[in-house]
């Protein structure tokens, strides 16, 4: 390899067997070459940075996903909760056990005729309440009632 | 010498430039022929086994995973969810990648609710693939375990199958296998509907098999099973279990079967048979527990004894050739074919009404009926009652009972006049509360079923009921309807135990003897089916309870049964009493 003194002061490595081939002035070739380097490392920078913001969005979303499908497991968990608490089986533990509630030996069915069309309305009467029963009826009444706007309210 | 020690003059250097130009050339020739390899290679790889590599790559980075749908849920008749799909997660430890298991142990132990020693245990396991340590974790155990931040710990997510209800229904709800598929009961039978359409993901994946956020895929989202509402209320189904078992225990009997139909629809609001097996805890490898998967209310024949004594007679009437005042003389036996029929029963000789003959069930009133309508009659109505066919429910595992006809082997003319009270015959017990309800709903025999509508969100498509073909005529139903309650009011004993006080209810008991490979042995099966309120029947109800020890009777053990159960479900669907401002004692 020679520096072709041709081309002073800039120069550009040739071979001796083509250099006698090049023309071109540097300056010529050098200008729009740097301008086309400059452009595809911005290029190049603005794809990377892009690539790089996807890939981590990416990332974001799938770990957004997991959390999603993290959540709607515990939806389903509560859901299923939900329903072993509204099963008839605990229901009645809780009105026995809990507020003393017993089977009515009688139902009085009263019959009323309300305009046109007629009305049914039930009623029923428990036995005769025990001292214990008593005390604990507006409070029972009351949670039953809490309970029952509870549900109706979800 | 001088001359002679004199260096001789240095040649001048030749200029190296054609020896470096030859180098620099060998060089070139070299890069250009690695530039052609390469460029061959390319090539090959590019255009010339284009589809060979294609086809490796796809292979190390492209991988298909299946993603499952979410099975539907079975909910009662009001909405309730009886087996629903919850995620769970099951959380697995890779061993070789535990520096300390002792001390990983005893943090991970409370919050799995596992001994500190059983956990160290697994945590030692020498093992390459990981090692359960607890299935069934819940979202909030799964928060707290990710707070250890261990990497050799992992969770993973599982869909199980969990039961709300508990035990309830758990014949008909069925069970799923592993595979999530139903293995039995609405389970099985919906299956296609719950199950859905699992979807594909085609992806390129990272070395860890994770996805990569830039790569190509191809993604086929799953359809999600629908979720199945039953006709089954769970809590006229709780109520039959409660009665059922209690009956059992009573009566010192290992079986019974009861069913409760809208008589009306078909629809079928409760089926319970007894032994069954835990819902919550079944046991899919043991053949005796598996044996219990099946539910005998569509799958068990059995004789239906007196109960099926008002077909005969709605057969009768509804041919004309007797009607409930007709009247006949009751000689305490019937000889006929060869046979002679006799009551269980002994009357003195009198003059008996077809009314009396279902009031007292007389099988010699009954096999009187029957040879009045003659045997083509007879089994041209019992096969529109639908007897020695399959009812088409909607599940599976259901038998079209026994039923042997004129001309068939096996058929003798006596079998007349012992079909015609339930003998010498095997129907199921949905076959029974089939006909029977045809027999009393106007005439219409109805298509049993359990299933209600499908939904998809908000979206709800409910099952089209085909209309039933007519069996008998809506007159001939009333006069049946009107026998039936006949015989809950008739008093002769004094007892009336399926009689509900305020209502006017309809039933027929039956017991029938257990037929066996050397005859009928001892033990009897006690039923009735029986249906109310007479006005509009709402339901129409079987007890059937087999070999009870007490006593035989279907009056004495399946009546009073009947009777608890009408009596709640008055209340529960606020049926007025058949007579205003009554008031009804439980």
């Amino acid at each position: 390899m020679i520096r072709s003194s041709a081309f002073a002061p800039s120069s550009v490595l040739v071979s001796p067997r083509i250099a006698w081939h090049i023309k071109i002035p540097l300056n010529q070739l050098a200008r729009p070459a740097i301008t086309f380097l400059v452009l595809l490392a911005m290029a190049s920078l603005l794809y990377l940075v892009q690539a790089s913001g996807v890939a981590t969005s990416g990332y974001d979303i799938q770990t957004l996903e997991i959390q999603r499908r993290h959540i709607e497991a515990r939806n389903e968990q509560l859901r299923a909760r939900i329903a072993k608490l509204e099963s008839l089986d605990r229901i009645e533990s809780e009105a026995r056990v809990r507020l003393q509630m017993q089977v009515p030996p009688r139902v009085t069915f009263l019959t009323f005729e309300s305009g046109a069309s007629p009305a049914t309305e039930i009623t029923m009467r428990a036995r005769p309440a025990s001292r214990f029963e008593q005390r604990q009826s507006s409070a029972a009444t009351t949670m039953l009632d809490r309970v029952a706007s509870l549900l109706e309210g979800r | 010498v001088i001359a002679a020690d004199r260096p001789a003059p240095q040649e001048p250097q030749k200029p190296q430039i054609r020896d470096f130009g030859s180098r620099l050339f060998l060089l070139h020739a070299i890069l250009v022929g690695l530039s052609l390899i390469i460029t061959y290679r390319l090539y090959d790889m590019q255009i010339a086994r284009h589809d060979h590599y294609r086809q490796l790559a796809a292979t190390g980075h492209w991988r298909e995973e299946v993603i499952p749908a979410r099975r539907g849920s079975l909910l009662d008749t009001n909405g309730q969810p009886l087996a629903v799909t919850v995620t769970y997660y099951s959380l697995h430890a890779v061993t070789q990648h535990i520096e300390d298991p002792a001390n990983l142990a005893r943090a991970l132990a409370p919050l799995i609710g596992e001994s500190v020693t059983r956990t160290e245990e697994k945590l030692r396991t020498k093992s390459v693939p990981p090692v359960l340590l607890k299935d069934g974790l819940s979202a909030a155990d799964v928060e707290s375990i990710r707070r250890l931040r261990v990497d050799a710990l992992i969770l993973r997510p599982e869909p199980m199958r969990t039961h709300p209800q508990g035990d309830l229904a758990s014949q008909l709800i069925g069970v799923v296998g592993s595979d999530g598929s139903g293995l039995s009961g609405a389970e099985m039978g919906f299956n296609q509907l719950l199950a859905g359409t699992p979807g594909v993901l085609y992806a390129e994946r990272d070395t860890g098999g994770e996805l990569i956020a830039l790569g190509g895929r191809d993604y086929v989202p799953p359809i999600d099973g629908v979720d199945v509402v039953l006709t089954i209320d769970r809590y006229v189904q709780r109520l039959a279990e409660r009665e059922l078992d209690a009956a059992l225990l009573r009566h010192q009997s290992k079986s019974g079967t009861i069913i409760v139909m809208d008589p009306m629809s078909g629809a079928v609001l409760a089926a319970v048979s007894r032994p069954s097996f835990r819902l919550t805890a079944p046991d899919l490898f043991s053949p005796e527990n598996v044996a219990l998967f099946r539910l005998p209310a569509i799958s068990d024949a059995y004789e239906p004894g007196s109960t099926f004594k008002a077909i005969t007679v709605a057969a009768a009437i509804d041919a004309e050739v007797v009607r409930p005042d007709t009247r006949y003389f009751n000689n305490q036996a019937f000889a006929f074919a060869g046979g002679v029929v006799t009551n269980w029963v002994k009357r003195k000789p009198q003059e008996e009404s077809v009314q009396e003959v279902l009031q007292r069930s007389s099988n010699i009133g009954t096999a009187w009926v029957a040879t009045k309508l003659g045997d083509e009659a007879f089994y041209r109505y019992i096969s529109a009652f639908g007897f020695g066919e399959l009812t088409e429910i909607d599940l599976p595992g259901e038998t079209p009972g026994l039923l042997t006809k004129p001309g068939q082997r096996g058929w003798h003319p006596f079998n007349l006049a012992t079909n015609s009270f339930g003998q010498g015959m095997a129907v199921t017990p949905i076959q029974i509360v089939r006909g029977s309800a045809a027999a009393i709903n106007g005439g219409i025999l109805v298509k049993p079923h359990v299933l209600r509508e499908v939904r998809r969100g908000d979206e709800r498509q409910a099952l089209v009921v085909p209309e039933g073909r007519r069996v008998v005529k809506p007159e001939t139903a009333q006069v049946i309807r009107d026998l039936l309650v006949s015989v809950v009011e008739y008093d002769e004993l004094g007892t009336r135990k399926s009689f509900v006080p305020g209502y006017r209810m309809g039933a027929k008991t039956g017991t029938a003897e257990i037929p066996g490979p050397t005859g009928y042995g001892k033990g009897t099966i006690a039923s009735i089916v029986g249906f109310g309120p007479a006005e509009a029947p709402r339901f129409t109800i079987l007890v059937k309870i087999d070999e009870p020890k007490d006593s035989p009777w279907g009056e004495d053990v399946a009546a009073p049964v009947f009777r608890t159960i009408a009596a709640q479900l008055m209340t529960y669907y606020a049926i007025p009493p058949s007579t205003s401002n009554a008031t009804v004692r439980r």
